[in-house]
Order: structure tokens, then C-alpha cells, then sequence
């Protein structure tokens, strides 16, 4: 592994120390508005991580959030919290990994089509589940947690899950992991396990997405399978991650940002027209802005790599 | 070099404008202000924008149009006009509870209005709580309502949970019984959804102390496109009577599908949609004696001039079970806070759970937070979806029965 640069390690100190003592300097709305921004930030950083490396583009962010949501549902009242967070983490990598098996031989159009399909089918498992066998499909979670004690969770997990993907760009797994992405084959012939590198990341990844499910559900009091498996949230996961650029680990977050602010202020003050600007937006993101920000940085020369 | 400067230039200016303008704007303390700060937030596009924007966005305009004609709230010693700021929560719980905390926190609303379903009801409701805000909730459906409301006494519902609906119609159905007009067959259909679920299963519970029998019974998924082989298996099953636990799709769907097969139970009862003037714009005159869950009785003036001043504003005609208790509900929550007559919230929960309140409905009051008196069950009797049941209720119609689908 390279050396460590220590400016680097400063710099990640005190933006994580800064972000840690917000809540206790500005009112609710600034912490939902922060809640949803590392939601999605954890959320994309892992998408990114796999997909962005193995050029797969997976559909199942929403299913992993969704098994996290229910693992609360049912085990919060109870099993102690951090108990609740593992189980979720379990959980998530339990269905990742069966994912992951199923999609061994399928790349590109299949994946994604895969990926996506599977969502849609816990989905509606978890309902036929809920109706016929629970008899009621809605959950009620009541936790006392503060938007503060929830907002300080997703940023431990996110700070995880930055020295995760800072390492994982840096060790030999991720380098196994890149070399897939350009060339499976070339990859398996230098003696790469490209079946075990995948699946390890895959499961990794997705156990952080189950985990953030898990710590956003008290938020909601209330889950049923069209609030818990919005396949929405893997449709704007995956426009963040290509507004930021996926070329790199934390490039996903850099589209988070933007993004989540735009998406303020379009309902904030444009609240009848939201669709139709975020559509616009989106077309812009495609036309002008192929390999996201970052690419835009490489290109004037702001960032190397 | 300049060129690359100014467009990075451009980006940080973007953000940082994007994120100014999120933020906070200079507000002043409510007794300043010549305004009373109404805010919600609110499906307006998504899965819930159809029942928002049908039961309880043309509501809200209306009531606010009504104060502000009127000259506003007597808050203060002075008359103030409702000033209004309305989100879009796009249908999903994050967006809602962020759109509440930018109400409380950025607009500094002195009023907010609830959200449309009960999912997000839920998930804004702890919003509420802390913040002490009443929430007259005019679709928040669930069995847990009593345990909810003492959690959140903030909270006040206007419809009744599942159960009284469900054991409604089985009351209604033996009062038929034995006047001899249905034998005791009874087919059974629910959407799989919770609201179906939860109806379902006290219509059931209530069956149970009957000797009706229950000859056929099956659930569909919510979004199921045809309903024809629900309507052929029911039929098979030569009931007289036929209950469908549905929502607005489904509805439609079933009654159409009953028509072409030719299936004319003796009583025809599906759920949530029956009360839409756009059933009633469907299948015109075939509604006809079909029951549903709501109802109303719009013949007093108070409700005569609603329907004209809501026609006037939104359009089209109020729904018959949900809009008029919406209205209701919001000129309870406008006279409890001109008889504490300052924005003292607390003060106003309090006021919202002891008094009676003078509405287009007649006389609202809470009891356990939960709205005293309702309809339960509607009729289609011409134009009129009119409240059936509880038939002790002044201005019940009686049940006619129910001709063949014409």
C-alpha cells in the first residue's frame, strides 16, 4: 500500500470532526437537510465502489434499504440497537451474496435488468408475505432517536465507509477489483479470482446500503414495501454516482452534494415544476457532463488519476 | 488559464448560491407579522398525488380562500390573513419529514396542515409532536389509532379506524337480513394493501358473531389490471350479498367487471373510490344503490354552499366521504385558535380536544382525539352517495335495494 499522506488524514479529521458538532449549532431543518445528504452520500460511495470499479451497474440499492428497514421492523423492540445494525448488515450481505451468485455470468444490460428485478420481486415477496401470512403490510417502528443521534450514525458510517474505500483504492483488492473492471479475462488469466474479488465487494457494499436502511427507518415510524423498497432511491443513487463521476471511490459523493442541494431548492421554490427542471437537469448531466464532475476536474487538470 | 478559473469560478459560486438559497431567510416573530404562516407539504406528484390532490389539497385552498375573504383569523387582537407555503413531498416519507423540519425551521410557520395517507402522516407525525403543532389528519387511517394518540396528543383523526367501517356494513347487512331482503351468502374480496387487510379482517371479525356464511373469499394485489376473474370466482359462489375491501383502481375495476359479467348481487359494496365523483362520472346512473364505506348528507345549507364555493374554486364537485370532513376539520382547527386567540399552540391542542366545534357538518367534536361522529356506510341514491349507516344518525337515508346493472 502507498504511503499515507498526512495532510490528507488531517483534512479528514477535521471535516468529520466539523460535520460531527453541526447538529448542535443549527435547528432541524439543517440536520434533515444533512441526514439526506449522507444518506445518499454512504449510499452512492458504496454503489460506487462496486459498480463504479466493475463497470456493473446494479438496480438493488433500494432492496438492501429495504431489508434494513425490516430487519428494524422486526427486531427493534427486541434486540439492543447495535445488535439491530449487524443483523442488518447481515441480513443485506445474506441477499448480496445469493445476488451475486445468480449473477456471476451476466454483465452489462443483464446485470442491470437482474439487478432491478430482484428489487421488485422482494418487493412484492415481502408484501405477499406481509398480507398473507402477518395479516397487516404496514410496520410501525417507534424508537426514540433524534434526528441528531440518527444524523451521527450515518456519519460514522460514512467515515467507515471512506477509510474503506480509500483503502480498498489503495490495496491489492482493489486492484484486483479495477483490473476486472477493464478486462475480466485478462484479469482470471493473471491469476485473479475475479468470481471471489467480486462477490467480496458486492457483499461488503451492499451490507453498508442494509446498514443505512437500518439507521434512516425510526425516521419514518412507519414502513410498508412501497416506502421500504422505493426503487426510486436506487434510481437517484445511481444519478449521483454518474453526476459525480464513478472513476474513483469518492467520486460518487461529489454528485451527491449538488444534487441533493438542487433537489432543495427545485421544492423549495419551484415545488409545481419539479419533475419537469429535474428532468432538464438530468439531460444536461448526460449531454455535457460524461464522467461526471470528476471527469470535468481531470480534464482542466484540477485532480490527477 | 482564466477560462478554467472562472468555470471552476462558476461551479464553487453554484454551489454555494444553491446552498444559500436552501438556507435560512430573515423571518420575524409571529406578533409582528400581519400574517398567520399556514404551511404543508404534500404529494403533488407520485404514487399519493391522485388522493391528495382529490380529498385534501382543493380543501385547504378553499379554506384558506374562505378565511381570507372573510378577512382572516382573530389571533392577536387583530384579523390576519393566512399566508400559505406548500411543498411537495413527492410521495415519500424522507422528503415529507424534510419538508415539515424546512416549514418549522426556515418559513417558521405558526400552522402546519397534515400530509395525505397514512404512511406519511406517520412519519411526520413525531414532527408534529415535537414541535407542538396540532394535526387534524383527514386520511390517517390504522386499527392503532387509540394507542397513537396517546403517544401523539397532538394528534386528532377525522375518520374512524378500520373496525367501525368494516363492522358497519355487517350490522347494515343483518338489519337486511332480517327484514328478508338477502339470504346469508356472503362473497368476500380485498386489495392486498392495508388498508383492504385491516377492513377485511373486521369485517370478518364481525361475521364471526353472525350466522352469515361466508361462501367465497380472495385477495388481489394492489395494482391488479384485470379484475374479471375476481368478479367470475365470486359469481360462482351465488352470493347475495358481495364486499369488496378495494382502493379507487380496483373499485372502478370491479364494478366494471360485475357489469359485463352480468353479476347483480343484492347488496353491491366495494371500498375507498366509491365516494369519487369520478365513480359516480363512469358509470353514471349504474350506481345505483351500490354501498361503500363514507357518505354523507349534503342537504343542509351549511353543505349546499360548500359544494357551490368548492365547484367555484377547485372545478369539479367534493368527494362524498373524506372532502367535507377535511373542510370540517380545518374550521375547527381556525375556531380553536381564535378562541385561545394567540398562536399558543398547546393551548390550541387542548381547546381541539374539549370543545364542540360549529362545521359545515354540523356539530365536530374529538373524542379520544378521534372525530365523534361519522358515517360509515354510503348509498349511491341518484346524484347522492348518502350516509346509510349509522342509521340512528339525523338524516339517514333508508337502504333501497339495488337494481340490476343497467
Amino acid at each position: 500500500m502507498k504511503q499515507l499522506n498526512p495532510l490528507s488524514i488531517v483534512l479528514f479529521v477535521v471535516v468529520f470532526g466539523a460535520l460531527a458538532v453541526v447538529p448542535q449549532f443549527t435547528n432541524d431543518y439543517i440536520v434533515s437537510l444533512l441526514i439526506g445528504l449522507l444518506m445518499y452520500a454512504n449510499l452512492a460511495t458504496a454503489w460506487g465502489v462496486f459498480c463504479g470499479t466493475t463497470r456493473r451497474v446494479s438496480l438493488a440499492t433500494a432492496a438492501f434499504v429495504g431489508v434494513g428497514c425490516y430487519t428494524v421492523a422486526l427486531f427493534s423492540e427486541t434486540l439492543p440497537w447495535p445488535l439491530v445494525l449487524v443483523l442488518s448488515a447481515v441480513f443485506g450481505g445474506i441477499l448480496a451474496l445469493l445476488i451475486g451468485l445468480c449473477t456471476l455470468r451476466l454483465s452489462g444490460m443483464y446485470f442491470v435488468i437482474f439487478t432491478f428485478g430482484v428489487a421488485e420481486m422482494i418487493r412484492q415477496l415481502v408484501n405477499w408475505y406481509e398480507s398473507n401470512i402477518s395479516g397487516s403490510v404496514g410496520r410501525y417502528i417507534f424508537l426514540d432517536v433524534t434526528s441528531a443521534e440518527i444524523y451521527w450514525q450515518l456519519l460514522i458510517l460514512f467515515a467507515l465507509v471512506w477509510i474503506l474505500g480509500f483503502w480498498l483504492s489503495r490495496s491489492r483488492l482493489g486492484f484486483a477489483l479495477r483490473l476486472i473492471g477493464e478486462d475480466q479475462v485478462a484479469a482470471g488469466n493473471c491469476g485473479i479470482n475475479t468470481v471471489k474479488v467480486r462477490l467480496l465487494v458486492f457483499v461488503g457494499t451492499s451490507m453498508i446500503m442494509s446498514v443505512v436502511g437500518a439507521i434512516i427507518a425510526p425516521r419514518w415510524a412507519y414502513i410498508e414495501p412501497s416506502i421500504a423498497f422505493n426503487a426510486l432511491v436506487s434510481f437517484q443513487v445511481l444519478v449521483m454516482a454518474l453526476l459525480g463521476g464513478i472513476a474513483l471511490y469518492f467520486g460518487p459523493v461529489i454528485g451527491v452534494v449538488p444534487l441533493i442541494l438542487a433537489f432543495e431548492v427545485l421544492t423549495k421554490y419551484f415545488p409545481d415544476h419539479f419533475s419537469m427542471v429535474l428532468g432538464a437537469i438530468f439531460l444536461i448531466i448526460v449531454y455535457w457532463l460524461p464522467g461526471g464532475i470528476l471527469g470535468l476536474l481531470r480534464r482542466w487538470g484540477a485532480i490527477r488519476g | 488559464m482564466g477560462n478554467r478559473f472562472s468555470r471552476r469560478d462558476f461551479v464553487k459560486v453554484a454551489g454555494v448560491s444553491a446552498a444559500a438559497m436552501a438556507t435560512p431567510t430573515i423571518s420575524f416573530a409571529q406578533a409582528d407579522r400581519d400574517t398567520l404562516r399556514f404551511g404543508w407539504a404534500i404529494s403533488k406528484t407520485g404514487p399519493f398525488t391522485a388522493g391528495a390532490s382529490s380529498t385534501q389539497i382543493p380543501n385547504y385552498h378553499l379554506w384558506v380562500d374562505d378565511v381570507n375573504k372573510a378577512g382572516g383569523l382573530m389571533v392577536d387582537g387583530k384579523k390576519k390573513l393566512i399566508e400559505v407555503f406548500e411543498y411537495d413531498d413527492r410521495s415519500q416519507p424522507e422528503e415529507a419529514v424534510r419538508a415539515i423540519d424546512r416549514l418549522v425551521n426556515q418559513d417558521k410557520v405558526d400552522f402546519l396542515l397534515p400530509p395525505w395517507g397514512t404512511g406519511m402522516n406517520m412519519a411526520v407525525a413525531p414532527v408534529f409532536f415535537r414541535n407542538k403543532f396540532p394535526m387534524i389528519a383527514p386520511t390517517f387511517i390504522t386499527e392503532r389509532m387509540p394507542e397513537l394518540v396517546k403517544r401523539w396528543d397532538n394528534v386528532f383523526a377525522l375518520l374512524q379506524p378500520n373496525a367501525p367501517y368494516g363492522t358497519a356494513i355487517v350490522d347494515v347487512l343483518q338489519e337486511m337480513r332480517k327484514a328478508g331482503k338477502i339470504n346469508n351468502r356472503v362473497a368476500i374480496v380485498n386489495v392486498t394493501d392495508q388498508g383492504g387487510i385491516e377492513l377485511v379482517k373486521a369485517a370478518r371479525d364481525a361475521f364471526a358473531n353472525t350466522d352469515f356464511e361466508i361462501v367465497h373469499e380472495a385477495g388481489y394485489p394492489i395494482g391488479t389490471q384485470d379484475l374479471t376473474p375476481i368478479i367470475t370466482a365470486a359469481q360462482q359462489s351465488n352470493p347475495d350479498v358481495f364486499l369488496a375491501f378495494s382502493y379507487p383502481p380496483d373499485s372502478m375495476g370491479l364494478t366494471e367487471a360485475a357489469r359485463v359479467r352480468g353479476f347483480n348481487p343484492k347488496v353491491f359494496y366495494i371500498g375507498v373510490g366509491s365516494a369519487l365523483p369520478i365513480y359516480r362520472k363512469r358509470f353514471a346512473a349504474a350506481t345505483e344503490g351500490v354501498m361503500g364505506p363514507g357518505g354523507w348528507n349534503p342537504e343542509t345549507p351549511e353543505l349546499q354552499a360548500y359544494i357551490e364555493r368548492f365547484q367555484a374554486l377547485n372545478g369539479g364537485l367534493p368527494d362524498q366521504w373524506v372532502s367535507y370532513l377535511c373542510y370540517s376539520g380545518l374550521q375547527a382547527l381556525g375556531q380553536a385558535i381564535e378562541t385561545v386567540g394567540t398562536v399558543d399552540r398547546p393551548a390550541i391542542i387542548k381547546v381541539l380536544q374539549q370543545e364542540t366545534f360549529e362545521t359545515i357538518s354540523g356539530p365536530l367534536r374529538f373524542e379520544n382525539n378521534i372525530a365523534r361522529d361519522a358515517w360509515l356506510v354510503g348509498q349511491w341514491q341518484g346524484d347522492t352517495f348518502w350516509g346509510v349507516a349509522p342509521k340512528d344518525r339525523e338524516g339517514a337515508k333508508p337502504i333501497i335495494d339495488k337494481p340490476n346493472w343497467s
